[in-house]
Parts: C-alpha cells; structure tokens; sequence
C-alpha cells in the first residue's frame, strides 16, 4: 500500500536529483574556465554554489521534517537516511568546483603554462563519474553504481600524473612555482570529487540492496 | 553543451546559465493554515462534579484538517473530544464553563439540537461497534432515522459511504451478510462509514486505530488522509508517531490543561514548550 507520505519522499529525491544536475553543471563550468580561459563561467560557478547551498539547507531540513513525521523503516529508512548524506556530499562536491574556479580565475589572470597536464581527461572522467552516479541514484541501477567505483583507480593515477609533471616544471623553472601550484590544486579538488561521487555510488548500492560496499566491507 | 542536457531519459533538464531549476518540487503536506476555522473552543472549563477535567481550553480547530489531541492516559483528552459533539452530557454531574463553537454558534446555547449536533458531528470509537444486522443495514440506519425511506436514494448513500470509507471493494458483493462477520479493520472502516452517511461535517475519532493490527492501521491511517479533503477531523490518539503521520495539527494536553498546540510539523521537529518535548520524545511518563 503506498501510504500519502510517500509522494513526500519522492520529492524530496527529485530535488536531490535536481540539485545533483546543478553540481554537475558546476563542475563542468569550473573546469571549461579552465581549458578555455573564460572568465564569465567562473561567475555562474560562484552563484550556482549560492543555489547548492540554499539546495542542501531545503533538503535538510525536509528530509528532518519526514524522519520526525513519518518514523520512516526499512527501504523508507534507507532513502531517507542516504538523501541526507548525498545532500552533503553534493554540497561539498559544489566547493570543490568554487576551489576550482578560484585556481582557474587565478591561471586565467597569468600567461599559460607550456606543458599539456591531463586535466581535461581527468576532469571528463570525473564528470563522467558524477553524472553515472546521480543517474545511478535516481534510476536505481547498481551495476552502473558499480561502475563508478571502479573508475576510481583511474582517477588516482590521473592525479599522480598531475604531480610528477607539476613536480618536475617546478624543478625546472621556478618562475612557474604557482600557477604550477594551481593547476595541482584543480587535480586535487577534481580528486575529492570523485571520491565523493565514489561516496555516493555506495550509498545508492546501500539505499537499493541494503548491503555495506564501503570501505571494501562487501562479501564480509 | 551541457552534460544534463546530453543524458536523455528521466533526466529533467537543467539550461547553462538560466538559473532555473526544472521540476523536482518539494512536496509539502498540502498547506491548511489558510483554512476557516471549524470549531472554537474559548476558555473551557469542565467538570464531573466537584472534579474539574478541563481547565481553559482554548483552541481554534481548522476546517477540513486533521487536529491530533495527545497527551498521558487522564490528561483530558478524550473528555475534549467529548465536549465538541455534547457526548458528555449523558454523564451525570458533567457540566462546562466557557463555550464551544461550531461555525460561530455556541454548542451549548439552549436551543441547540442535540441530535442534529451529533448528525453534523459523527464520532467513532476505539472498539468498532457495528450493529449486529447486514453491511447494508449497519450504513442505511442512521439515514433511516433521519426519514430516508427511498429504497434507491438509501442504496445510493449506503454505496457512496462505504465508497468514502475504502471498503467498498471489498464488501460490494456481500452486503447482506452480518457486518459481525467483518474482520475488525473492515468494521471500523464500516463504522466510518456509518457515521459518513448522515452527512456529517465533522468526524471525531477517539482512538480509532487502537485496537487494529498494523495493516488495519496503516489503511484507517490512509482513509483519515483522504477523509480530510472534505471533512473536519479530530483524532484522539495514545500513538505519537499516528499523530505526527495523520494530522495538521497536534495538542498536547496534561493533567486537563493544554501545553501546547500547533502545526503537527512544528511540534514534532521543535515543540515550543519542553514538557511536550519531554512527552512525545518519551523521556516523561
């Protein structure tokens, strides 16, 4: 029997989802400022995060709303209880893409850097990770959940690369120490992210079958 | 090109740069503190006897809302409830002070029908009571007493009552068996029904879920919710998590007095007073 509260809930999940779209969307401005020095993303990053934060107090605050008004069990329980969480892992994936756009408004402001750092196939990686994840979530699927998980690796070494190469121009020519900087800093914040759409493929694994994949607890 | 936009399917879209956000509206439990109010109890004293039950009660209870009376086993509850339809006049020594309003006009002004009172203010109780007659008898008997005769006119009611009270589906092919046969989930949903047909504006329930196991519940529960689209419902309930489900607003009543009274959602996310904290958190009683 589907009881009224339920439309509440799923709602409440939409507007996750939404907010999702609006993180993603940010993330990809954040680093387009950065492959394609455009100054004018950097201003939709900063005011997509005012409406991610407005976002995560909303759904907040809904989500607390339904605990104490529907004493949620089982599936109930595990979706609200999730919603929460990926709420703010959400809201910490938007900062990332302010920290972002904050290294790409400075590296926009200097000459360029000679080498190619691989940033924009990390970054499509990670968004690739992010949009499977939300798709993941909304849809249900824990194969593509799964999938996410496994990208992480990948990321690492994407991440490793950035170093080795932002280590060795910094070697070579110490004029280039802080863009060179920045650039590692948008490696690292595009890293956290992935840990964080890494995060919620294991809730939503969690949320639909109700089993631990984290911290490799699975088969435990 | 934006990655929302590449990702057809269920996706709703989101445009670079409009700052608009597509669907995913917050579903709220629709808005009813613009309602009129119903009742308006105004200083209320009660007392059987020398024993005062009611110490000034004053609440304004909205139209077409669900208001959950809670609060310990003698707090005064049910007495309340009681008064909003004269069910405590029967009572020996019962007396109020104070007035309760139904539509603007006093209850207990002399002249007040009682019995067109209770047709407008139906009542159901914590222990089903169906009469021992057929499904259909049990629904048609009130209209009956008000002087329906018209075989079509009862049948019409008698459908659209059980219809209102969710059962009908599953009673429609034997509504000449004795409603006793009815397990007791359905004879509460019969009872509804029962008070449904004499066309009542306002439904007092005093713990009409008490006595039923938790599917029975969950469906009287539903019916409550539904119920509340057209009529005026107050429930007495010892069920907190019943009371933060099912209704708008939320009393909480002590030792004949009432400590708080609100939005259920306020109540049960960050009541005002700390005794109802106490109470509806379990740390009192």
């Amino acid at each position: 029997m589907e009881r009224h509260f339920h439309e509440e809930f799923k709602g409440l999940r939409e507007k996750l989802f939404q907010m999702g779209l609006l993180v993603e969307g940010a993330v990809e401005k954040s680093v387009q400022a950065f492959l394609s020095r455009k100054m004018e993303l950097i201003e939709e990053v900063l005011e997509d995060e005012k409406l991610i934060n407005q976002l995560e107090i909303e759904i907040d605050e809904k989500g607390h709303t339904l605990f104490a008004l529907t004493q949620p069990v089982a599936i109930d329980l595990r979706l609200l209880t999730m919603i929460l969480k990926i709420n703010t892992d959400l809201e910490r994936m938007g900062d990332h893409a302010v920290n972002i756009a904050e290294k790409s408004k400075y590296l926009i402001s200097q000459s360029p850097l000679a080498p190619e750092f691989p940033i924009e196939p990390m970054a499509k990686a990670v968004q690739k990770m992010v949009r499977d994840t939300l798709d993941s979530f909304m849809n249900e699927n824990v194969s593509l959940a799964r999938k996410v998980l496994e990208s992480d690796d990948m990321i690492d070494s994407y991440n490793d690369k950035i170093y080795m190469d932002v280590a060795s121009l910094m070697e070579k020519d110490p004029q280039t120490v802080r863009r060179a900087l920045s650039v590692l800093m948008i490696g690292r914040n595009l890293e956290r992210i992935a840990d964080l759409a890494n995060n919620i493929a294991e809730d939503t694994i969690y949320l639909i079958q109700g089993k631990e994949v984290r911290h490799h607890f699975e088969g435990t | 090109m934006l990655i929302a936009e590449e990702n057809q399917g269920t996706r709703e879209k989101i445009k670079m740069g409009t700052r608009t956000l597509a669907g995913g509206v917050l579903v709220d439990r629709e808005d009813v503190t613009l309602n009129p109010v119903k009742i308006f109890s105004q200083e209320l004293d009660m007392f059987y006897g020398s024993v005062q039950a009611l110490h000034g009660i004053t609440m304004e209870i909205k139209e077409r809302a669900v208001t959950a009376l809670i609060g310990p086993s003698g707090c005064g509850k049910s007495t309340f409830l009681r008064t909003l339809n004269r069910m405590n006049d029967t009572i020996p020594g019962a007396r109020i002070k104070g007035s309760v309003k139904i539509d603007g006009i006093d209850i207990y002004e002399p002249g007040v029908n009682v019995a067109v009172l209770r047709r407008m203010v139906g009542m159901v109780f914590q222990k089903q009571n169906p009469f021992p007659k057929s499904i259909f008898d049990n629904v048609a008997y009130g209209p009956r007493l008000h002087g329906i005769t018209d075989k079509a006119v009862l049948e019409n009611i008698v459908e659209e009552s059980l219809k209102k009270s969710a059962i009908w589906e599953e009673v429609k092919d034997r509504l000449d068996t004795s409603a006793m046969q009815l397990s007791g989930g359905q004879q509460q949903r019969l009872c509804i029904a029962r008070v449904l047909a004499v066309d009542p504006e306002i439904i007092l329930m005093d713990e009409p879920a008490s006595a039923l196991d938790p599917l029975s519940t969950a469906k009287i529960e539903e019916l409550i919710r539904q119920l509340r689209k057209n009529y005026t419902i107050v429930i007495v309930t010892h069920n907190m998590q019943q009371a933060a489900r099912v209704s708008d607003y939320t009393a909480y009543f002590y030792m004949g007095s009432m400590v708080e009274f609100g939005e259920t959602r306020k109540i049960f996310t960050n009541p005002v007073k700390k005794e109802t904290e106490d109470y509806i958190t379990g740390r009192f009683g």
